[in-house]
């Protein structure tokens, strides 16, 4: 009895002393697994068209861990780039992965940054390559720049924040308040490019001209119709981001300015407030700036007329006024009326006009109204065989805008 | 919701007669066979049998719903664990990001929960057809012959020709053709043995 008790024993403890050297060899690093020294993150990919047609030219701008660590001097850059020629996005991994010394990592990349002349040759391979791959988010910017990814990538030193990866993350958040640009993801072109009721669109992206401007022209001065490498702006960093680039399949075709942008926005609800200038209704020499944001989601229908799709907007919005003027009452009813029936028909004018240039000019329903005419067919042929990306083209509008104008924030009379 | 739906999708033929092989998803069915002779109160099974279809089908419409809004209207595209792909894009805020993973670690053990109720099935069967007293040994054997026959697919392409085109016709001639003719008869041999 008593050696069965002590064979026990024996057997307990050696047990215990198994599970401990099996948790030692799970919980310590292992010799084949990759630690944080030897992985290199990528935070933006810039493709451009290299010298030779055939191939592409992909710039890689990996962050510095020396840099940004508390050791790391302040006047080292945070990241460095790395440009190679390869035939696809792939093989341009494979050699910086082969010239780094680390291998590439790029689950923290926040922006895909492609020039102009390659989003206009179609980028529906590298779009598909690059979502197939596991380590990218769909979550990360596409920017279509109008000067080269590698200059956009090299100019795009944050003036606010330490990293670029943190810049790249929070720039598209400008979209909430402005509407001057949008928060495009690769998942959001993915779905663009698969879905066959909605097209793609991605970040217009282009060079600051501001600075090199000594006389401002009067047509950048109306920051509606303004859209990268066009404005007046002059700053430390030497890259902007208004307007949106607007893509047929996978082509690039089109670009929409700040107004056509917020315009875009409003349709997919994805703005909160945005500012606008009128004509002052009482002196037409003078402009008003208005400050509007949503009353309620923008409802939009599609309804076929005589085989035509006819597109109604709805839209409603609460508005504040921004600029004041000396010996103006904003108290009055009279007063607030005709301005918000003039910000109204602002509206109005803005949103058809954008709405006809995707229709007619560029033929590209970035909005995804094709979505919403499907409930006017019974069976995918019959859909089909209306081929809404050919049909939307032939579409009317109707925009029916409500800006009702409360009054200013802190003054209501002068 | 309503104008984004195609009321007869591929036509009523399609959808209401060639399409009710679909019922295949319905897979779990087999089970409610299986459940009588465990249940503490056996009088509640019809309530238990209704209550538990309607929640898988609940389940399995959410599952399309997410799938078919959140990507394009028409998914002509086949994305490897679309469930997956879709989680991907949860973010709250910028301090929950990356939440894919917290959905794989619920979806295996969800996955360990269905596999052990599968042995155990499997163990119950294997002891009425042997008359084995003791059967929790076979837990190990079964897991094993399990995972054996699950790596036996060597691609990806293999394993959707295996579900598109034998796992589908065994859950409908097996569950619902051979089980329900089952059932018919021995109901009547039933009745004929109350009579006599």
């Amino acid at each position: 009895m008593i050696n069965i008790i002590k064979i026990n024993k024996l057997i307990r403890n050696i047990l215990i002393v198994v599970v401990i050297i099996a948790l030692l060899l799970a919980f310590s690093s292992s010799y084949t697994s990759f630690s944080i020294d030897n992985l290199a993150f990528v935070v933006a990919i810039g493709i451009d068209k290299s010298s030779n047609n055939d191939s592409l030219k992909v710039s890689f701008q990996i962050a510095k861990p020396s840099a940004i660590s508390e050791n790391g001097s302040s006047q080292d850059s945070p990241a460095i780039i790395n440009t190679v020629e390869a035939n696809s996005i792939n093989s341009a991994i494979n050699l910086m992965n082969s010239y780094i010394g680390k291998e590439l990592n790029l689950s923290h990349c926040k922006l895909i940054v492609i020039s102009e002349l390659v989003a206009k040759d179609g980028i529906s391979d590298k779009i598909y390559t690059l979502i197939n791959n596991i380590q990218i988010r769909p979550s990360t910017n596409v920017v279509i720049s109008k000067a080269d990814a590698k200059y956009y990538i090299e100019n795009s030193k944050p003036s606010l924040e330490t990293l670029p990866s943190k810049y790249y993350q929070i720039f598209p958040n400008s979209s909430k308040y402005t509407g001057y640009t949008v928060n495009a993801t690769i998942g959001d072109f993915f779905n663009g490019l698969t879905c066959e009721s909605c097209e793609p669109y991605a970040i217009l992206g282009g060079i600051v001209s501001g600075n090199n401007q000594e006389y401002v022209s009067k047509d950048l001065l109306n920051s509606g119709d303004i859209k990268s490498n066009e404005t007046s702006i002059s700053g430390n960093r030497g890259t902007e981001n208004i307007g949106l680039a607007v893509f047929k399949y996978d082509k690039l075709i089109g670009e929409l300015n700040a107004i056509e942008t917020v315009c875009f926005s409003i349709i997919k609800n994805q703005i909160n407030g945005f500012l606008i200038t009128i004509t002052d209704p009482k002196d037409n020499e003078k402009y008003l700036d208005l400050y509007l944001y949503h009353d309620r989601s923008t409802k939009t229908k599609v309804d076929l007329i005589n085989g035509s799709p006819f597109i109604t907007v709805n839209c409603d919005f609460n508005g504040r006024i921004y600029s004041m003027k000396n010996d103006v009452d904003y108290l009055n009813n009279e007063v607030l009326e005709e301005i918000s029936f003039a910000a109204s028909k602002y509206m109005e004018v803005q949103m058809e006009n954008y709405l006809y240039k995707t229709s007619k000019i560029y033929k590209s329903d970035i909005d995804g109204f094709g979505k919403s005419v499907s409930s006017n067919f019974l069976t995918i042929d019959k859909l089909e065989k209306f081929n809404w990306e050919q049909n939307y083209e032939n579409s009317f509008f109707k925009v029916n805008a409500n800006v009702n104008i409360k009054s200013g924030f802190l003054l209501t009379d002068t | 919701m309503i104008e984004y739906f195609l009321y007869l999708e591929n036509g009523f033929v399609n959808t209401f007669i060639i399409g009710i092989g679909n019922i295949y998803s319905f897979s779990g069915i087999i089970f409610l066979y299986l459940l009588p002779p465990l249940l503490k109160k056996p009088e509640h099974f019809k309530k238990i049998s209704i209550i538990s279809v309607i929640i898988f089908s609940i389940y399995i419409f959410l599952t399309v719903c997410v799938i078919l809004f959140m990507f394009s209207f028409f998914v002509s595209k086949d994305e490897i664990l679309p469930l997956y792909a879709a989680a991907r894009y949860i973010e709250i805020g910028s301090f929950f990001v990356r939440l894919e993973s917290i959905f794989l670690l619920i979806w295996i053990l969800t996955f360990a929960c269905y596999l052990s109720i599968v042995v155990n099935f499997s163990m119950l069967i294997f002891k009425k057809i042997t008359n084995i007293k003791n059967v929790k040994v076979l837990a190990y054997p079964f897991s094993i012959l399990m995972l054996a026959i699950s790596l036996i697919p060597k691609t990806y392409a293999d394993v959707k020709y295996y579900e598109g085109n034998i796992y589908q016709y065994i859950i409908l001639g097996f569950a619902y053709v051979f089980c329900i003719l089952l059932l018919i008869f021995a109901n009547f041999k039933k009745l004929k043995e109350g009579k006599s």
